[in-house]
């Protein structure tokens, strides 16, 4: 079992957001909490700080999940992996200028995400 | 001193008569030399004379012509009046000479055109005596100026009346120096507005550089140019101008311009890019929905998957969600290219082994996977079932052909041919066991290959000998229907 890591999932789909859960718990990780809106999330990171955050692109909000990593990583280093289901270019650019660790397109098989997880999270 | 042929009968000089022979004789001779109608009327007694060239014009000479006023019933009626208006004031008013142009009718009852040129002699008081003059026929000329002017207002009247708005303007000065009534009526702009007007100032504020930078090519022939116009209302329109160099009479450097007004045309235009470009968006997201709905499936049947440690129970949910990934990255790739509609095979079976790899073997790379392929665009109705039947054969191959095997490889071939698409998948694996037909195996799997290509017109070769080989030939014609 890894080391009990810190996740946040920001997703605005409830059964997506559920697997994603529950497959992380099975892999041993501790989800930290669940927030389908950008604005949710920056208030939550203020008092929970995690070590990775799932993050969706199209939110409930009025930030998208681009927009809110933006945000978080003004103040927090936090890794972020995409899980998204915009595959266009022109999404997936504006996402790599976020620093980020992975861009995982949904439906994202439980052995993919589990290795991009493993790469931000197990030491070298 | 005076010479001789130098004397005038008005000037009261007194020749002798041996000059008045000459001079008479001189005057014979010119009146028979000339074809113009020369006359001498004597206003006392009432007497004309004419020369030979009379003949000529009017033939013979009929006993009321030798009246003074002969000539008036041979003047054309319309012009009657004002010739002998202007003959009768000259008379009376002193002058000396009178000349007038007229139409005048000849013997055989046509008209001819003449110029009428006469002098009065008077006496000491000024009262007139005698007028000699003559008659020219200047039918000819005449002819030719009306010709030439009718020629003028023909050419005069295609720009006048052209339904096409139509100016010409001075290349060097940019004043507009002619403006058909087309394009008066639809700028708004009298002609006199037009002509104490530049060019450049009915050009929208923007385009006025723009249009000063073209000019310096103005002498160039036939031109088309996209601007923007401002009528006298302010109404600012989208023109189309053509434009040809002309060169009129005084040399001026000048450009016959003709506008098309291309505003409605531009708007309906924009319509239907702005139409086209929100059935676009429409679209793409109707593809990202269709893709998020099949992911929440696909996560489902994950969940539901993980509950299961038995294979037998666990496989066919797996199976489920790859297929369901297999149509999700149909609407994937849709999404990504340009027309919505179409995907490029190639890459999609990349993506589709890819994702097969990774959900069905535990180790990725120890199924060697050799794709040879054309450029093949798919339309999205031959796209799904495809690549659900790649899907299957893939998955027959990768979880029956290579158990207790070490070297396991499969390779796709996907070739564009004239009328069809080739795809030949085969494996290095046990091949199908000897008692097996395919076509006739109750597993959803072969169910699914031969149904999917009954669909699509497509015929399916199956071969096993050193492992398993499909072979698709789908027919085009049927594909894009």
């Amino acid at each position: 079992m890894p080391p009990s890591n810190k996740i946040i999932i920001v997703e605005d789909d409830f059964i997506l957001a559920k697997v994603t859960h529950l497959q992380l718990s099975r892999l041993g990780y501790d989800v930290i909490g669940i927030y389908s809106s950008g604005e949710q999330t920056l208030n939550a990171i203020k008092i929970q700080q995690p070590d990775l955050i799932l993050m969706d692109i199209q939110l409930s909000g009025k930030l998208d999940g681009i927009q809110t990593v933006e945000a978080i990583q003004q103040e927090f280093p936090i890794p972020v992996i995409y899980v998204t289901g915009n595959s266009d270019q022109s999404t997936k650019l504006r996402a790599m200028n976020t620093n980020c660790t992975e861009y995982l397109i949904k439906p994202v098989d439980k052995v993919d995400l589990e290795l991009a997880v493993r790469k931000v999270l197990t030491p070298d | 001193m005076k010479q001789m042929g130098d004397t005038s009968p008005e000037d009261g000089y007194k020749p002798s008569i041996d000059l008045l022979k000459i001079e008479q004789d001189r005057f014979l001779y010119v009146s028979r030399a000339t074809r113009d109608a020369v006359y001498d009327i004597d206003f006392e007694s009432g007497l004309v004379w004419r020369n030979d060239g009379y003949h000529h014009l009017f033939g013979d000479i009929l006993d009321d012509e030798n009246q003074i006023d002969w000539w008036h019933d041979r003047i054309h009626p319309e012009d009657r009046q004002r010739v002998i208006k202007s003959s009768t004031d000259a008379k009376n008013k002193n002058r000396v000479f009178w000349t007038d142009e007229y139409r005048l009718q000849k013997y055989n009852g046509t008209y001819a055109y003449v110029i009428d040129r006469a002098y009065f002699i008077r006496n000491a008081k000024g009262v007139a005596k005698r007028k000699i003059g003559a008659i020219s026929d200047i039918t000819d000329r005449k002819q030719a100026e009306l010709e030439l002017q009718e020629s003028v207002n023909r050419y005069r009247g295609f720009f006048e009346k052209n339904p096409v708005p139509m100016w010409v303007y001075d290349i060097d000065t940019l004043d507009f120096v002619d403006i058909n009534t087309a394009a008066i009526q639809h700028y708004g702009y009298s002609r006199e507005d037009f002509l104490s007007m530049k060019i450049t100032q009915i050009r929208a504020h923007n385009d006025v550089h723009p249009v000063l930078k073209d000019l310096s090519s103005a002498d160039s022939d036939l031109r088309s140019f996209f601007w923007r116009h401002i009528k006298k209302d302010g109404t600012i329109i989208d023109v189309e101008l053509k434009s040809q160099p002309i060169r009129i009479a005084d040399g001026q450097r000048t450009r016959l311009v003709a506008i098309y007004d291309i505003t409605a045309r531009k708007l309906a235009e924009q319509q239907v890019r702005t139409s086209l470009h929100e059935k676009e968006i429409l679209l793409k997201e109707v593809h990202h929905r269709v893709k998020n709905n099949l992911a929440i499936i696909y996560s489902l049947l994950s969940l539901q998957a993980d509950q299961f440690d038995d294979e037998v129970l666990r496989d066919p949910l797996v199976e489920s969600m790859n297929r369901i990934r297999t149509m999700s990255l149909i609407h994937e790739k849709l999404y990504q290219s340009e027309s919505l509609a179409k995907i490029n095979l190639k890459s999609y079976i990349h993506d589709l082994v890819a994702g097969l790899k990774s959900s069905m073997s535990n180790n990725e790379d120890d199924i060697a996977v050799d794709i040879t392929a054309d450029d093949v665009i798919l339309d999205v109705t031959l796209a799904v079932p495809c690549g659900l039947i790649i899907n299957e054969i893939l998955t027959n191959s990768i979880k029956h052909a290579f158990r207790g095997r070490e070297d396991r490889s499969i390779s796709i071939a996907i070739r564009e041919e004239y009328s069809d698409y080739h795809i030949i998948i085969s494996d290095n694996g046990k091949g199908l066991p000897e008692d097996f037909n395919p076509k006739n195996a109750n597993t959803l799997g072969m169910t699914l290959i031969f149904g999917l290509s009954d669909q699509i017109n497509a015929s399916v070769k199956v071969t096993s000998n050193k492992g398993t080989s499909f072979s698709i030939e789908i027919p085009k014609h049927d594909a894009t229907q």
